[in-house]
């Protein structure tokens, strides 16, 4: 029986021109419990985002078996492969990655759409949950970094996924809105929730249950 | 630096660049392809007018009744088509029948329009016999035919619903004169050729048909006028066309426009990299293109408008320049045009991005 | 949810999706124009060779060889048949009478035409000039050898025959007969069947008319005692040119095949039923003049033709690269929505739903464009508008929204089959 979310061997190499190909991810392997919240670390180029994304569906290893709640997702094809990341994901990017025509809300709200149908009702509380109940109809370009993040924190919110992929989600904000960031992730923690976050902060590393380091795509240090 | 920044530049987006690359390329191909059908339009179209028969008539004048022979080489000198036609009344089985000698070879061009059943022409010995008449006398192909002038072998049945219908044919002897001579020029010819019949054979009228002159005139001058309103106006479309994706092109760099600036570029350091990277779209696709177009060109003229003479029938080499040319000054606008916009942006909201 | 994403995308970015729309109605109006203009110049160009003459040669069936050139007949021309001229409006009654653009009846006989300074034996033809005529199903036309004269030239006044009158006294001479005459025309006058006529006019056209006396068909009807015969009718139609169908013996044809040919324009099939309305008269196509109109006809169709692939390879260009670029710039959006859970056919679905949109209100606007573009064509080169197909506008719209799918279709799907971590990275 394998644990909640585990990886076996897991690489990941991208072919470069004329020479040998880039190690992102050089034969990891990684178990976790359901619930806990891992802070992933490591020099730029480690290979973090590559782990993240990997785990989240948005690319496929080269060699390895990545396991999460029981399926393991190599074998998944297009269309569950999109259902997966509906309803097991919620992903948090460093470059926030929200739609520029749409309001913050709707921004949720598409995500409901993905998921199953849209409830504006639950949209809008999950936006009161990051503190931005007053800004549901402004568009991204309207909203400060910090906002912008927790838009995009509630739309990974809201379909109640079990794990939460987080790519540097306080890389681009100031003290106050890291502050919140953690808060709304501690917070989620404590519901239970599996949280894998990549970060170069070792006070935002505090929170985390575990730290893992990588280095030239291996795990060097638990 | 500069080119490195440009060819690596276009070597990057390739895929995007190669809907643009495409575009313009079959905007010139077009253009070359419009350029040689359009280019000698009329001259090309009455090339082809003169398989429909006879244009004018040499007819006599006054009170004479024939015209000399010699008119044919003359009109012959002067460039036209020329057959002689010498009309009698002959009698065959006790019944008088018009008899029409004719000269087959120099006929040929002008009589592409008979619908014949056996041989088009008819060597001394031989002739023709026009429906009406084979169906009145009574003869078919191979049959011997009593003229009393001289008998001969019948070789073929001709149709045409006009006077031929009730002839028999003959080639045409040493006769010195004859009835009229039919005549097939090219309409600009024909006022040249009337003054130079009236100066050397005064007994003769050159009489123009005018139902053929004119409606060919009419429909060289209304298919040149369509084809030149819908050649405009694919151009301008396709110009529209390209103009538009290289302006998209270049407002999609808003975000590398403002790193350029914020690292300290100048705008006219920025306008001259964009522009000579479009003027190297251009050109290539340019080329590609007008090779493209040439090769169109010359299958479509082989098609449409096969009796044209010259070595690439339908092919303008020349359409190089002007499609070079537009598509040039169409690409340098459509990247200068829109980066008096870009100017204006701010480097740091672009590079906030939204 | 769906319509309020494609609502979204709309109203928010209108400049993007203005030129999306803007391109699809450039492309579809020059589409709309060309497939107008080209399914409309052939039918304006067989009109204009209508100016050729007479395609097709009306005659008794038993009708004697005639024995005649340079406008002298060689035998007594024999009155035995004839078309009765009270029949003769029935050619504008068969299946085809759209087509029949005008007819002409005409008598003919030879006589001695005398001038103060010369005497001759020239033919003469009592014909209708330009007669109002009904035919039995009663569609009103004008009928009569001015059908046939736009490129004479008439020196004088034409002869108006609107009404019968079979003592009129006037004549038009052919140009190359007046001269031989040497008579002063128009107002000089020539004897005919000892009586003096008047000449309202010369006429020169090159052909067999220059050497013929036209008069009235009711005059020359008594002068040669033939009360209502006629000999002839030359008949113009519009035809479709030959093709090798047309050429087949219709003996030989099924029933079916038979349908077909005789439901075509052909010019044979006009003879035949011609032949059928008119009885015991034989309808041959005069070929020279038919011939011309199908080799002018297929020169014009190629040309157009070719315009045609050339206006909708452009328009098709149009559509299909701005739609590309559109989805290429759009692709970090379709990756976003697939990192957040989004199926790769909800995704192909939204952005298709909106091309489709997009592509239905460019098609309306440019069919609209292309419908008055056809109009400005039509009246630049033909000097009339022309008539528009009724069904071309909602075609157009319907090809406009299958050409903008099948512009995005390709880029879509290769969007969605990348990997959306490369998209995000910004790289590609
Ligand atoms: N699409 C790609 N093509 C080539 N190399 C890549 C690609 N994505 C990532 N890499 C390489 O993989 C390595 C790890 O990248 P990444 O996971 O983004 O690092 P981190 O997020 O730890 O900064 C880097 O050396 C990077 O250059
Ligand atoms: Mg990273």
């Amino acid at each position: 029986m394998p644990a909640f979310l585990e990886l076996t061997g897991v690489s990941k190499y991208y072919p470069s021109a004329g020479g040998p190909p880039v190690r992102a991810l050089d034969g990891v392997n990684l178990s976790a419990p359901r619930g806990e919240w891992i802070a992933i670390m490591g020099p730029s180029g480690s290979g973090k985002t590559t782990l993240l994304n990997i785990l989240g569906c948005l690319d496929q290893a080269t060699s390895g078996t990545v396991t999460i709640d029981g399926s393991e997702t190599g074998r998944l094809n297009r269309s569950a492969l999109a259902r997966f990341r509906a309803e097991t994901i919620g992903f948090v990017f460093q470059q926030f990655h929200l739609l520029p025509h749409l309001s913050a809300l709707e921004n949720v709200m598409l995500a409901q759409y993905f998921h199953s149908m849209t409830d504006e009702n639950e949209a809008r509380r999950t936006l009161d949950h990051v503190g931005l109940a007053d800004r549901a109809h402004h568009l991204p370009s309207q909203l400060s970094g910090g906002e912008q993040q927790r838009v995009s924190i509630a739309r990974a919110l809201v379909n109640d996924p079990k794990i939460i992929l987080a790519d540097e989600p306080t890389g681009n904000l100031d003290h106050a809105n890291k502050d919140i960031v953690i808060g709304l992730l501690s917070g989620l923690h404590k519901q239970g929730r599996t949280i894998l976050m990549v970060t170069h902060d070792p006070q935002v590393g505090e929170f985390a249950d575990r730290r893992i380091r990588l280095d030239h795509g291996r795990i060097v240090a638990a | 630096m500069f080119w490195r920044f440009v060819l690596s530049g276009l070597r990057y987006r390739r895929r995007r660049l190669l809907v643009t690359f495409s575009a313009l390329a079959v905007a010139s191909a077009l253009a070359t392809v419009l350029f040689s059908v359009y280019s000698d339009l009329d001259r090309k179209l009455r090339g082809e007018f003169r398989q429909n028969g006879a244009n004018a008539v040499l007819a006599p004048a006054g009170d004479s009744a024939t015209v000399p022979r010699g008119a044919v080489e003359e009109a012959e000198r002067a460039g036209v088509a020329a057959a002689p036609f010498l009309f009698a009344v002959g009698r065959l089985g006790g019944e008088p029948v018009v008899v029409a000698a004719i000269d087959f070879g120099r006929a040929a061009t002008l009589t592409g329009f008979w619908r014949v059943e056996g041989e088009r022409r008819a060597a001394p010995g031989e002739c023709l016999a026009g429906s009406e008449a084979a169906k009145h006398f009574g003869l078919a192909s191979g049959q011997r035919v009593d003229l009393d002038s001289a008998p001969c072998i019948l070789r073929g049945i001709v149709t045409t619903g006009g006077p031929e219908d009730a002839q028999i044919l003959v080639p045409l002897g040493s006769a010195e004169s004859v009835s009229l001579i039919q005549i097939r020029a090219d309409a600009p010819r024909l006022p040249e050729l009337r003054e130079r019949m009236a100066r050397k054979f005064p007994g003769v009228d050159l009489r123009l048909l005018y139902a053929v002159t004119e409606t060919e005139a009419n429909v060289v001058l209304k298919v040149g006028k369509v084809l030149f309103l819908l050649s405009v106006l694919i151009l301008t479309i396709t110009t529209l066309c390209v103009t538009t994706n290289f302006s998209a092109l270049l407002l999609e760099r808003r975000k590398e426009i403002g790193i350029l600036k914020a690292i300290g570029a100048g705008e006219r350091a920025i306008a001259s990299l964009f522009f000579a990277e479009s003027l190297t779209l251009a050109l290539s696709s340019t080329f590609a293109g007008y090779a493209a177009g040439l090769v169109a060109a010359f299958w479509i003229g082989k098609r449409i408008f096969p009796s044209a003479s010259g070595v690439l029938p339908g092919v303008d080499l020349l359409a190089f320049f002007p499609v070079a040319a537009t598509t040039l000054t169409v690409a340098a606008l459509a990247t200068l045009l829109p980066a008096s916009r870009i100017w204006r942006l701010e480097a740091a909201q672009v590079l906030r991005g939204d | 949810m769906f319509l309020r994403l494609v609502w979204e995308s709309i109203r928010r970015s209108p400049r993007r999706k203005l030129m999306t729309v803007a391109a699809v109605a450039l492309g579809s109006a020059v589409a709309t124009a060309m497939l107008g203009v080209m399914l409309d110049v052939g039918d304006r160009v067989n009109h204009e060779l209508r100016s050729l003459g007479a395609n097709l040669l009306v005659m008794p069936k038993a009708a004697s060889l005639p024995v005649e050139f340079g406008g002298i007949s060689y035998r007594p021309v024999s009155t035995a048949n004839y078309i009765p001229e009270d029949a003769v409006p029935k050619i504008k009654s068969i299946f085809w009478s759209l087509n029949i653009m005008g007819f002409a009846p005409s008598l003919r006989a030879h006589t001695r035409i005398g001038s103060s300074a010369v005497q001759l034996t020239a033919p003469v033809e009592g014909v209708w000039f330009r007669r109002p005529v009904e035919s039995p199903g009663g569609i009103r036309t004008l009928a009569g050898i001015r059908n046939f004269a736009s490129t004479w030239k008439v020196e004088g006044a034409w002869i108006d025959d609107s009404e019968r009158n079979d003592r009129a006294a006037e004549c038009m001479l052919g140009a190359s007969l007046a001269r031989r005459l040497k008579v002063a025309s128009p107002g000089g006058t020539v004897d005919m069947y000892g009586a003096p006529f008047l000449i309202t006019g010369t006429l020169d056209t090159g052909g067999d008319e220059d050497d013929r006396a036209f008069v009235r068909a009711e005059v020359l009807q008594r002068l040669v005692n033939r009360p209502g015969q006629m000999d002839a009718v030359q008949v113009g139609a519009l035809t479709k040119p030959e093709d090798d169908f047309a050429r087949r013996d219709i003996k030989k044809m099924t029933p079916v095949e038979y349908d077909r040919w005789y439901c075509t324009p052909y010019i044979r099939s006009i003879a035949h039923q011609i032949e059928e309305a008119l009885p015991s008269t034989a309808a041959k196509p005069v070929w020279r003049v038919a011939d011309s109109e199908g080799k002018m006809l297929g020169k014009v169709s190629g040309l157009m033709f070719l315009v045609a692939v050339a206006a909708l390879l452009s328009a098709g260009l149009t559509v299909w690269s701005v739609m590309t670029a559109m989805v290429l710039e759009r692709r970090p959006e379709i990756a976003i929505m697939q990192a957040i859970g989004g199926g790769a056919w909800l995704i192909a679905a939204l952005f298709f739903f909106e091309v489709a949109l997009e592509g239905a209100v460019g098609g309306l606007i440019g069919s609209l464009a292309g419908a008055a573009l056809i109009d400005w064509v039509g009246r630049s080169a033909f000097d009339s508008s022309g008539g528009i197909p009724p069904l071309l506008g909602p075609m157009v719209v319907a090809v406009a929204v299958i050409v903008a799918i099948g512009g995005a279709a390709n880029p879509i799907r290769r969007a969605l089959s990348m990997e959306p971590a490369r998209v995000l990275r910004g790289d590609a």
